[in-house]
């Protein structure tokens, strides 16, 4: 949460998978598509006074990009500052995986410090506190401090908010959104996330082996009524790994249907690993679900760091999880090629990973579209993992504050231009 | 206060009659429209807690049969343990109401739960029962401090205790519930436990009281006896409210539905001003109605009081215009003949006046020349006998001057009277003039025996006048007081200086005039004797104010009158002139 609200990076993706202005303000790219130059918007500076300048951010790029990127990290040739505002990135191949992996924070040494809104002031303890950047470019945060404090559980969060004992929190439980929608006190804001529920499966498990098996798990998944009743509304169905909003997804891609067979003949039994107590009814339905289908499922319960731990070393058969897969092709990438850095469960299809390179390297939207497509379908014949819902975040917040949204956007991204609500008032006062 | 006015006081009947009855069945109309409204109001709010409270219970009884019925199906023999979990955790899917459903053996180990991880629930030492087999527990908070409760049923096999199934209830499910209870636009329910925790709170505003365990023992509704349902009070912020409560016996639960008072009476006060501006027209209408027919109404007799006023002023040609067939027209046309009788009677008289004043003038000029004539006569008669000796012969002739001299005054009087004549205007002593005149008339006095004086102020009093003119007024003054005085009586003249006027007073000790013809006295052809025209005083008046003096007499009948000439008096230097 604190990255979000006091570091930036270069260009940023919308909602539509195009990049946007961030720390660039501008950018164009060569006839040929190998060479990237971008120019910095004038007068950012650190939290630290410290100016942002090309060199930095060829710095921190040429640290961050290769792990932000994954494999195609390759195709990056040289990342140039020829002056204070000016950065040209070469590469060696088309990519269009490089305007998504830009959106990686800039902070010099991992130092987190960085040229957002706040900066982060003290640590201590569980909390955490932030306060305004006064030399913001955009200008100074109405709001001067923010202190963030973790909570046990999201139904201890909001009753807490409920109490005014916060006045912001970071998600409103499922079940709870409506409860704290019809609180005066409290206003929710719901905003779609490019992240799908979903259960990741370990390829490597003799039982999950088969692409066939894996299709019939999705399609065991009855997806509008996970929505309905695991989500209690608030998501969308997963039918693909493609992000919905996505520009090229005009709704003609291949789906997941719900299309439940008997699998008992296969004995197959599996344990789901959920980290978060908060997925405890998903997983449940999907344990119900699966268990309709014939499939024995058992749900354990585990930390995240635990979690992570299993599954990076293989260690587990299918693990409940948000990944965030959309809105672009750059995380598909590391989530679902081959050896992608994010590839737990050992997936491989030489038509994904087909399509994949496509995307990355199309020269223009026609093809980019008709990769995109291939992708899909590939995915839907043999999918790495069960895609239950792009999931839906609600945060709540007090109504002493005046909240600017933008449509579809996370409000946290607005932070600065929140305001106490009785401010404008005053003034006129 | 006297009313002088037939529209005012027709008004104020019409108001007495009419519209204060009216006034008094609007007030009381108001009255029980409130009545009934609030009546109304309290009722339906009652009738929405009654059954909001009942929904409540079988929510609640509803979640204690859903986990019967779960007991049911895990109290089938046969059942292994991983079946009794997928039950569990099926159910904890299929009714989100319950937070966690557990399922325990007779040495309270865990058998089976919903939850993934560990339970949180345990088997309560005691509850007390809810529905049948079913005990449910108190309110209390959880670890979020929120309130929660337990339902436990006690589960069986072939009679024998055999277990526990324990669920724990997210009473934040039944929020939605009560949040759906509205009346009107600001009308929320509040459901309170028996130790006075609130449990839901249908106002978004007050959702935070929930979470910050707010106790609401002191709630006017439940600090009361409850002997009425309902309440009108003033709540934390300040607002009117109408509260009306319902308990849920089962769960010892209260149901209460606020409703600020300002809107639930809204519509009968909407309704009390749309009768009151509806009241007022009529009002103002009957009263607009009542001026326009009412007037017309008074109309005639407003015709016939002006129709009275003008034949009071002698305006006998005056005619009233009622045209209608009741009885003030039947008013109206009586007044018109009245007014053509007044004429006809004022000819009658004039003409009778004329008659009489016909008569009188040829008997005053028969009394006024007969003696003279006679007394001319009879003396020219003597003169003409040969044995009347020189001093009759010379009485004679004096008579006989004498009273041609009153035959001319007389006939002076008669042509002043048709043609006045004009006054000559000189300085003049008045003590003179006045003396001349009573020294001449102390003859007559004595003829009739009664004493004739003068009596004056000292030096000359100086007036502009007529001596001519004046002695005529003197003459015919003191003539008036002998012939009204009784033998042995006195007539007295004085004169007097008073301001700038002298003042000529003649004054008797005879009969007096009655004060109901004092003021006739000065008109032409009155006399208060039995014979003569009456134009003496007529004539001395007019000579008098052509001087610009007047007149007066003040008289007391057998006392005497007194006649006061004053004219007013000029300077010494005039004084001197006419001295000289």
């Amino acid at each position: 949460v604190a990255d979000l609200i006091t570091q930036e990076g270069l260009i940023n993706l919308g909602s539509n998978g195009r990049p946007i202005s961030w720390l660039a303000k501008s950018w164009s790219v060569a006839d040929d598509g190998l060479t990237w130059r971008f120019v910095l918007k004038d007068g950012v500076t650190f939290h630290n006074g410290t100016p942002l300048t090309a060199a930095i951010v060829r710095d921190v790029l040429a640290t961050q990009l290769p792990a932000n990127l994954g494999s195609a990290a390759s195709d990056i040739d040289s990342i140039e500052s020829p002056s204070p505002s000016e950065l040209v990135i070469k590469i060696n191949h088309r990519s269009t995986f490089l305007p998504e992996a830009l959106s990686v924070l800039i902070h010099p040494d991992n130092s987190g410090v960085g040229t957002g809104p706040f900066y982060v002031s003290t640590t201590g303890g569980s909390n955490l506190e932030l306060r305004a950047n006064d030399k913001y470019l955009e200008g100074k945060p109405q709001i001067d401090r923010i202190v963030i404090q973790p909570y046990t559980s999201v139904r201890t969060a909001w009753a807490e908010l409920l109490r005014a004992n916060v006045d912001m929190i970071y998600e409103v439980g499922l079940d709870a959104v409506e409860l704290v929608s019809s609180a005066t006190e409290t206003k929710v804001f719901n905003f779609q996330r490019p992240y799908a529920y979903a259960v990741l499966l370990n390829t490597q498990r003799p039982t999950l082996k088969k692409a066939a098996i894996r299709q019939a798990l999705n399609q065991a998944i009855n997806r509008p009524q996970f929505v309905s009743e695991a989500l209690g509304g608030h998501g969308r169905p997963a039918d693909g790994p493609v992000w919905p909003d996505h520009w090229t997804n005009d709704g003609h891609f291949r789906q997941f249907s719900y299309a439940p067979s008997d699998l008992s003949a296969q004995h197959l039994s599996l344990t789901c690993l959920y980290s978060d107590p908060a997925y405890e009814r998903m997983a449940l339905f999907v344990q119900q679900q699966l268990r309709a289908a014939g499939i024995d499922v058992r749900l354990e319960l585990t930390t995240v760091d635990e979690g992570l731990a299993r599954v990076s070393k293989g260690d587990f058969d299918a693990w409940l999880a948000d990944v965030g897969i959309g809105p672009g092709f750059l995380r598909q990438n590391l989530f679902w090629h081959s050896g992608g850095p994010f590839n737990w469960g050992r997936y491989s299809n030489p038509r994904v990973d087909e399509a994949l390179d496509a995307i990355r390297h199309a020269s223009d939207e026609s093809q980019y579209r008709s990769a995109v497509a291939a992708f899909q379908s590939a995915m839907v014949d043999d999918p790495p993992a069960i895609f239950l819902a792009w999931s839906e975040r609600a945060r709540a917040v007090s109504a002493r504050f005046d909240v600017y949204q933008e449509p579809g956007r996370d409000i946290l991204n607005t932070l600065r231009l929140w305001r106490p609500a009785n401010v404008e008032r005053v003034a006129h006062n | 206060m006297r009313i002088r006015h037939i529209a005012t006081r027709f008004a104020i009947v019409l108001a007495i009659a009419a519209v204060l009855p009216l006034i008094a069945y609007g007030f009381w109309s108001l009255l029980t429209l409130q009545r009934g409204t609030r009546d109304s109001v309290v009722t339906g709010n009652l009738n929405v807690a009654t059954r909001a409270a009942e929904e409540i219970r079988r929510y609640i009884v509803g979640d204690a049969e859903i986990l019967k019925a779960l007991a049911a199906d895990l109290q089938n023999t046969g059942l292994q343990q991983w079946q009794q979990d997928r039950i569990l955790k099926n159910y904890a899917l299929q009714f989100r109401e319950f937070r966690e459903l557990s399922l325990f053996d007779e040495s309270k180990q865990l058998v089976a739960t919903s939850r993934a991880t560990s339970p949180r629930v345990m088997i309560p030492a005691t509850l007390p029962p809810l529905v049948d087999g079913v005990a449910m527990s108190p309110i209390r908070v959880d670890e979020d401090l929120l309130p929660t409760t337990t339902f436990a049923i006690r589960l069986t096999r072939l009679n024998q205790p055999s277990g526990w199934l324990v669920g724990e209830l997210s009473l934040e499910q039944m929020w939605r519930m009560v949040d759906q209870i509205r009346i009107g636009g600001h009308g929320y329910a509040l459901v309170v436990a028996p130790d006075g925790a609130l449990l839901a709170h249908g106002n978004p505003d007050k959702k935070a009281l929930v979470a910050q365990s707010k106790n609401l023992s002191t709630h006017p509704l439940l600090a009361a006896s409850m002997a009425l349902p309902w309440q009108e009070y003033r709540d934390e912020d300040g607002r009117q409210q109408l509260g009306v409560a319902a308990k849920i016996d089962t769960l010892g639960w209260t149901i209460i539905v606020e409703q600020p008072t300002a809107e639930a009476y809204a519509s009968a006060t909407r309704l009390q001003r749309q009768l009151l501006v509806a009241a007022a027209l009529a009002l103002l209408l009957m009263i607009g109605a009542g001026f326009v027919f009412g007037h017309r109404f008074i109309a005639p007799i407003f015709a016939l009081k002006r129709g009275t006023q003008a034949l009071s002023e002698g305006k006998l040609e005056t005619r009233v215009a009622i045209d209608s067939a009741d009885e003030f027209g039947q008013l109206g046309a009586s007044f018109n003949s009245m007014a053509d009788r007044l004429v006809e009677l004022q000819e009658n008289v004039k003409r009778q006046e004329r008659q009489a004043m016909f008569g009188r003038v040829v008997a005053g000029l028969f009394h006024d020349l007969n003696h003279p004539i006679q007394n001319i006569g009879n003396n020219a008669r003597l003169l003409l006998r040969e044995d009347l000796d020189d001093e009759g012969r010379s009485m004679s002739q004096r008579i006989i001057e004498r009273e041609l001299g009153t035959l001319k005054r007389f006939m002076d009087d008669v042509l002043n009277i048709a043609k006045p004549r004009p006054i000559e205007r000189f300085a003049l002593d008045v003590n003179t003039s006045v003396n001349e005149v009573v020294e001449s008339m102390r003859a007559e006095g004595e003829r009739a025996n009664v004493a004739v004086a003068g009596r004056y102020a000292e030096g000359p009093l100086t007036v502009d006048g007529d001596r001519f003119a004046l002695g005529r007024v003197y003459r015919n003054l003191i003539t008036n007081a002998i012939q009204a005085t009784p033998a042995g009586g006195s007539v007295t003249v004085t004169t007097s200086r008073v301001g700038n006027a002298v003042e000529v007073t003649v004054t008797d000790t005879g009969t007096g005039i009655p004060a109901d013809r004092l003021m006739a006295i000065f008109d032409d052809f009155v006399t208060t004797k039995r014979r003569g025209l009456g134009l003496g005083l007529a004539t001395s008046k007019r000579i008098v104010e052509q001087l610009d003096g007047t007149i007066s007499v003040q008289s007391e009948v057998g006392r005497g009158t007194s006649f006061t000439v004053r004219l007013p008096r000029t300077d010494g230097r005039r004084a001197a002139a006419a001295a000289s």
